[in-house]
């Protein structure tokens, strides 16, 4: 693989999973620079590891659960468990305004083991099934983890029920 | 709260415009490896073997016995000598006999850095995705356990997903070519004979290390079973040959998944010819045990003056 191949290949894959991995990353770790060290990670693995994937699909999960544990062993290594956010960090990411700076905030708040869950459920669409087999756990977990997140965001963000 | 609301607040986090660029300078371009110290010490070894052996050129391979030459000059390896490396002198008018020297320090680099070849096959037939998942994880472990245990200088592991098996094949170190006297080769050839497998020539490493495993992202790299190079345009710094297999291996698991290991061993044969007609050839040979791992064994070297 020539180096242009090999920039190719990144920009094809940045391109298509960039902003979702990013969002996903953002929502774990809480700042833009850790973010984009996971997600150099991440790309690096792919791009080193010359993988292949039955489908599409199959290479959205993989990369979508490369992130997840790349974010968690972040955390573990930098001895974080991220429930206090530097707003300053958050607030110079996204636009300063009031209910989705405090959507922001809550979700990177939520214990780990429910992020992603929420995050694919309710920002990528994702079917139950679909998150039982991305994130490799139970349906009954999943729905469990979306309900108790759920509980959490919706008690959290009171102020702004809709 | 409404899901349009949960995604419109998601919507705002995005990277700036120039993340993309940024990360992409950084994989494909960095230079500097975690394993500095080891690359370093390569450096130097290699600078001192270049120095040593004036118009000398060195291949790195694995302990063997080299087996009795004939038709050789006096730059053979001494015969009965364990070894764990073969050293190709040139036939430059004062190579005269720095080979014991050499050979001696070529070994101690590469009881460092033997080249070794993991391969492991899992079969996934009736298994769900969770299940394969579960496997494919099981499987990039692998590596990362390797690469914790093991001394390498560089390292790449590829995961294969057929319809019936999952692969994953780890290689460690190269075979690197150790040149003082680019301007008297003409041409360089590396062949290898098995289908199941090809050499890969890299023409420009190493430019990135992953910092969990560090392993070498490699570009530029060209690949076959038959490559050759001109003296001329070979770059002996940066340059190197590894094994890889071939997608004939991944069909292979994936018609018969007790197919013998043994069915992969390859034998790679390098060639370097001289301009005044000289040739040095080694053989080195790689063969799978029953657990489908294989390390680099110097086979044979010839010096045809």
């Amino acid at each position: 693989m020539s180096k242009r191949d090999l920039e190719n290949e990144f920009e094809a894959k940045y391109n298509e999973y960039g902003n979702m991995l990013y969002k996903i990353a953002f929502l774990y770790l809480g700042n833009a620079t850790d973010t984009e060290d996971v997600l150099q990670d991440v790309f690096t693995k792919y791009l080193c590891g010359k993988y292949r994937f039955k489908n599409s699909e199959h290479e959205k999960a993989w990369f979508i659960r490369v992130t997840q544990n790349k974010c968690l062993d972040y955390l573990k290594k930098s001895g974080r468990k991220n429930e206090c956010i530097d707003d300053v960090t958050v607030t110079a990411t996204y636009k300063d305004e009031d209910l989705e700076q405090d959507v922001i905030s809550k979700v990177i708040a939520l214990p780990q083991k429910y992020k992603s869950a929420i995050i694919l459920f309710y920002y990528n669409d994702y079917t139950v099934e679909e998150i039982s087999k991305t994130l490799k756990i139970s349906k009954s977990a999943v729905k469990k983890r979306l309900q108790r997140g759920r509980d959490i965001l919706k008690l959290e963000l009171e102020d702004y029920a809709l | 709260m409404k899901k349009d609301d949960f995604k419109k607040s998601i919507d705002n986090i995005n990277p700036d415009a120039y993340m993309g660029n940024r990360l992409k300078a950084k994989i494909t371009t960095n230079t500097v490896p975690v394993k500095r110290n080891r690359q370093v010490t390569l450096s130097i070894v290699s600078f001192c073997l270049a120095f040593a052996i004036i118009f000398g050129v060195g291949f790195i391979s694995q302990p063997q016995t080299p087996a009795p030459q004939q038709n050789t000059t006096e730059n053979t390896i001494p015969q009965n000598k364990t070894v764990n490396a073969f050293i190709m002198v040139a036939s430059a008018a004062n190579s005269e006999s720095t080979e014991t020297a050499t050979v001696n320090k070529t070994l101690e680099l590469n009881e460092e850095y033997p080249y070794e070849v993991y391969l492991k096959v899992r079969d996934i037939r009736g298994l769900s995705d969770a299940e394969t998942f579960k496997i494919e994880n099981e499987l990039d472990d692998v590596f990362n356990k390797y690469c914790a245990e093991k001394k390498f200088d560089t390292g790449s592991a590829e995961l294969c997903v057929k319809e019936n098996i999952i692969m994953t094949i780890c290689t460690f170190n190269e075979f690197k070519l150790d040149l003082d006297d680019a301007e008297n080769i003409k041409s360089i050839n590396v062949k290898n004979t098995s289908k199941y497998g090809q050499m890969v020539y890299d023409t420009n490493k190493p430019t990135f290390n992953a910092p969990e495993h560090g392993n070498f992202i490699n570009i530029g790299w060209e690949h076959g079973n038959n490559l050759s190079a001109n003296g001329e345009d070979f770059d002996f710094e940066k340059s190197s040959f590894y094994w890889s297999h071939t997608e004939e291996m991944e069909k292979a698991f994936d018609e018969n998944i007790n197919i013998p290991f043994s069915t992969f061993n390859d034998t790679i044969t390098f060639t370097v010819e001289y301009k005044d007609g000289s040739k040095a050839i080694g053989v080195v040979d790689l063969v799978f045990d029953d657990s489908g791992n294989a390390t680099a064994v110097c086979k044979n070297y010839d010096y045809v003056a």
